[in-house]
């Protein structure tokens, strides 16, 4: 008791100093001078607005601001306000006041020192601290209705932020040149996340109604409750890994319908299928949801189900940490997306460059920033467990060197996140203070650096790309090895090049940024460096095919991916060889040639590759054979109809179709002498290209529904259907939980020459200390 | 003159070349393996097969000699329906198989090509980024990107060697140079970053606010250019262009 009460005093001491410091920190002045447009900006001078304060916008020469604009022109405008202390108690016109003027269409610009943008908004500098009217020009947009809203300081310069002070506000709507009213529109990609919603919404509903109409007796909370706390409280690795591969779904087909949108808007030149505005969240969200909440908690969820039953350990080694990285993602996304519903989803690309991302008033951006950072926190506790947990808990028999290949990729990829992920875990959150409390790491007046963003941003995001590739070389080798009937070739090589594939990661990131003003000896670094990344992928390469060498091939829907597999990024491998060549990535920066190789590195690859997984460890997970036959007829469909979207953008790529762009230009009309806009079979490509994609993204359905309807009648699966020779083909299928009732031992078929020196040493440092008396350990 | 520029096409043919060889050498391998040593689930192992068409012969010849009995001989329980080269079983190890010799082959060969990669990309370098001496007679002309146009400065040279307007046809900031000489792009930016992409010269560099960056450039053609942004700035970006517009 008596100890539980210095603990609260202590609690209230901490908490009493904190607040104690909050309020005699000095007020920080990020901003040099100036005042935001956010109301409490202009409530240090006092709280209300004061009517004795009148603000005005005219135009310069006099004349009132006209209703309508006229499309582009360039109006010069008089900001003033009369009243208040300025003029009554102010006799020396110091100080007098300032202003801050938000136009929502079109460009301000300031025409003398007097006036500077900040954030977008137009407000008064030191220099124009002294006077009550300012000049400035506004440009008009080219279309819809623009408000100015304008607020106004009427000071009494006594130099500090006094009761006596006085503010008000005004706006100013001027219609567009036709003078039509301003309408109201939703945001399209609101409309079509509020769909998605009420659609998921509908479907659970409608599933709920087919179990009360299977059985009312049995419809109860009491049967439903106890499956419901399964899922929502389960710390077995199995069922972790099912909820990720249910939310990876999901994300994957939200992922897709962006790019089917996307698609449409491109499909010709100059289409207005979706606004300027809206284009550009669509492609930011696309990329963050395709690779955080879509490729991630998929290789989540096949790590999670598959790496324990490799490595002979009953579950993870820290089971309930497991859990709450899974349930830190749907948090993320959630709060990432949940920027959409205010109308202005992220406008600034999955990369997110600065300062764009701190100065677009996409409020989105916000969420998607905070969101992201609850995403970094999730992969950071599930490097920690995957890490320990393979280090620590192999079965007996299973050194470093008797690992599945499926488990090496796991534990590369887990390792590059964990060093990785917290530089951008920095990033986010410098930028998120700076869009909330105004700090000024990426705003280059006040002395920040945009390109620091950039230099943390690709630190992670280059490993970030293997991190989601690397599992899939680990999927391609079991699949490879087990379908051709044969040990893998080179299993050694195999883990030298996945460990140099990790550590060279960290090492060519500058690429990305060849274009960014680097120093020609740098420039010259990163490019051999990139180009050595070629090495380890071929030896993966050439493994693989030499694997098949005189074995026996049996033609399951998993070695068809894996072979498709092969094709698809090998061709990724060899495009990427054109950038690291900086005299051809000046060209190409940018271009659908990118577009075009990142697809297929990261579709013909990470996605290929767990498709592979999915037909290969699905009997396993569910006790339930696929069908074949709607494999295959995936496999075919979506092979075909993918190679048909992404083949085509190498050739737009090259004449210079840049990305990012909602429109682009086709050399005809207007345009017809001006080289280096787009031929005009560029549109019928592109045309070509949307076709395709809906067939992709058609025919991945075939496997969605492959996979609810070989559960609910496919084949029993026996324990070990394909033969491979990990343990995870011991256990029944499903597996019982805990995975398994003893640890299996790992016997070899090699001769044994005992532990190498690496080994050796890693063991020492890994084992736990045998004084222990193993209460800790997990398992 | 093709798109991407001179430098971009002669790269471009001999990456071509090599890609071939590569692309050509994995793909016939691979082909090849997936057809050759394909199986179907249904084959029998070679010995097990053998011991079949024994066992039906015997039968057959037993029928004929009379003797109506049948047999069955107890098959073993785990035997596989297909050949097991590696001798595969679920929690061992596998025998290794690899070959020191050609896994050595095929880490050097690649790195010998990429060397070689690296090589013939190095030395175009050099036009594009020219040393400091070698650009005593450019013309400097400053390119400044803000959302969402560019902004031309012809720092006082004279109107035959830079001029700005406007394209009459298309209303697009027009910056006019003249063909064979050397211009040094000064490039900065306002507000966010953007990157001008003189898109048929395949030149492009960031704008980046609170630096400087350069593209050196020397028009070898008459006609208009098009100039791109190839940084996303922002909603306006597809329509950041201008036209670069070369006369003799």
């Amino acid at each position: 008791m008596q100890l539980r009460n210095v603990w609260t005093v202590r609690a209230m001491v901490i908490v009493a100093v904190l607040f104690a410091a909050l309020m005699f920190s000095p007020e920080h002045e990020a901003r040099p001078s100036g005042i935001s447009s956010v109301d409490s900006g202009c409530s240090c001078h006092s709280q209300t607005a004061s009517g004795e304060v009148a603000a005005s916008i005219t135009l310069a020469n006099g004349s009132a601001l006209p209703d309508s604009y006229e499309a582009g022109t360039t109006y010069t405008l008089l900001i003033s306000f009369s009243g208040g202390p300025a003029e009554d108690n102010n006799p020396d016109r110091v100080n007098t006041g300032g202003f801050n003027l938000v136009a929502s269409k079109g460009t301000l610009t300031p025409i003398d020192d007097t006036t500077q943008i900040m954030a977008g908004e137009l407000t008064h500098t030191d220099a124009g601290n002294d006077q009550q009217a300012w000049n400035a020009d506004w440009t008009a947009p080219t279309s819809g209705s623009a408000v100015l809203r304008l607020m106004v300081n009427s000071v009494n310069g006594d130099n500090s932020a006094s009761s006596d002070d006085q503010w008000n506000t005004v706006s100013y709507t001027v219609s567009g040149a036709g003078g039509e009213a301003p309408t109201m529109k939703a945001d399209g990609l609101t409309v079509l996340f509020s769909g998605i919603l009420l659609t998921a919404i509908l479907f659970a509903i409608a599933l709920t109604y087919v179990f009360y109409v299977r059985d009312p007796e049995s419809f109860s909370w009491k049967r439903f409750q106890p499956w419901i706390s399964h899922w929502l409280t389960s710390t077995d690795h199995k069922s972790v890994g099912t909820l990720y591969f249910v939310s990876g779904l999901f994300f994957l087909g939200v992922g897709g319908i962006l790019a089917m949108m996307i698609r449409i808007q491109l499909s010709s030149p100059g289409n207005d299928f979706l606004t300027k505005d809206e284009y550009n969240s669509f492609f930011t969200l696309h990329g963050t949801v395709m690779i955080f909440l879509a490729a991630m908690p998929l290789i989540n969820g096949f790590a999670n189900w598959i790496v324990p039953l490799q490595i002979g350990a009953k579950d993870l080694c820290f089971p309930r940490l497991n859990a709450m990285s899974f349930w830190l993602q749907p948090a993320g996304a959630i709060l990432l997306l949940s920027g959409v519903f205010s109308g202005m989803g992220a406008d600034v690309g999955w990369t997110g460059y600065q300062p764009i991302t701190t100065t677009t008033d996409h409020y989105g951006a916000t969420f998607w920033l905070a969101g992201q950072v609850l995403l970094v926190a999730s992969s950071t506790l599930t490097g920690i467990n995957f890490i320990v947990t393979i280090a620590t808990m192999r079965a007996p028999g299973m050194g470093w060197m008797q690992m599945p290949l499926f488990t090496w990729s796991i534990l590369v990829s887990v390792m590059m996140l964990f060093i990785s992920i917290p530089a951008f875990g920095i990033g986010l959150i410098e930028a998120y203070l700076d869009r909330t409390i105004s700090t000024t790491f990426y705003n280059t007046s006040a002395g920040g650096d945009p390109l620091l963003w950039s230099h943390l941003f690709w630190y992670f995001g280059h490993p970030e790309v293997y991190v989601v590739v690397v599992p899939a070389f680990g999927v391609i080798s079991e699949v490879i090895a087990t379908s051709a009937r044969r040990t893998v070739f080179g299993y050694r090589s195999m883990v030298y090049a996945l460990a140099g594939i990790g550590f060279v990661a960290f090492i060519v990131y500058g690429h990305h940024m060849l274009t960014s003003g680097m120093s020609p000896l740098l420039r010259f670094v990163v490019m051999l460096t990139t180009m050595l990344v070629a090495v380890p992928t071929g030896i993966k390469i050439f493994n693989w095919l030499k694997t098949m060498h005189g074995g026996s091939l049996v033609y399951r829907t998993h070695t068809l991916w894996a072979l498709g597999f092969l094709v698809t990024f090998t061709l990724g491998g060899i495009s990427g060889m054109f950038f690291p060549s900086i005299a051809m990535d000046v060209h190409l920066h940018e271009t659908y040639f990118v577009v075009a190789h990142f697809h297929y590195v990261l579709v013909g690859g990470t996605v290929f590759g767990l498709f592979a997984a999915f037909y290969y460890w699905y009997p396993k997970m569910t006790g339930r054979m696929m069908s074949e036959r709607l494999g295959i007829l995936h496999f075919l469909t979506a092979f075909i109809s993918y190679n048909g979207v992404f083949w085509p953008m190498h050739k737009l790529g090259l004449l210079g179709m840049t990305r990012r762009h909602h429109t682009y230009y086709i050399r005809a009309d207007e345009y017809s002498d001006i080289i280096g806009t787009l031929p005009p079979e560029a549109a019928q490509w592109n045309q070509f290209i949307t076709v395709c994609a809906f067939l992709f993204f058609l025919s991945n359905l075939i496997m969605v529904y492959n996979i609810i309807a070989s559960m609910l009648n496919g084949r029993k699966a026996p324990a070990d259907p394909w033969g491979g020779w990990s343990f995870e083909w011991l256990v029944s299928s499903p597996p019982p939980t805990p995975s398994f009732d003893e640890i299996p031992t790992l016997e070899n078929a090699n001769p044994d020459h005992g532990p190498g020196k690496l080994t050796g040493m890693l063991e020492r440092i890994m084992a736990p200390d045998p004084d222990d008396d193993g209460e800790e350990v997990g398992h | 003159m093709e798109f991407g520029g001179d430098i971009f096409q002669e790269l471009y043919i001999e990456f071509m070349f090599w890609s071939v060889i590569v692309g050509v050498i994995t793909f016939v391998w691979m082909i090849h393996h997936s057809f050759v040593y394909r199986t179907s689930d249904g084959d029998l192992s070679g010995k097990r097969r053998h011991l079949r068409t024994q066992l039906d012969s015997l039968r057959h010849e037993m029928k004929r000699a009379g003797m109506d009995m049948e047999f069955e001989i107890e098959e073993e329980e785990d035997e596989r329906a297909w050949p097991n080269v590696d001798n595969i079983k679920v929690g061992v190890f596998p025998k290794e198989n690899d070959n020191l010799k050609l896994e050595l082959t095929w880490t050097i060969v690649p790195f010998i090509l990429i060397c070689y990669l690296t090589w013939i990309s190095w030395a175009p370098t050099d036009a594009i980024w020219p040393a400091a001496y070698e650009l005593e007679d450019a013309h400097e002309v400053e390119v400044i990107g803000q959302q969402w146009f560019w902004d031309f400065d012809c720092k006082g040279l004279t109107s035959d060697l830079c001029d700005v307007g406007v394209d009459s046809d298309t209303g697009l900031t027009v910056l006019s140079l003249k063909q064979h000489e050397t211009y040094l792009l000064n490039i900065s930016a306002r507000d966010v970053m953007h990157a001008p992409k003189i898109v048929q010269y395949g030149l492009t560099e960031d704008a980046v606010p609170g630096m400087h960056t350069t593209i050196v450039f020397t028009p070898y053609e008459t006609g208009k250019y098009f100039l791109d942004c190839a940084e996303y700035c922002g909603d306006d970006h597809a329509y950041m262009t201008a036209i670069i517009e070369i006369h003799a």
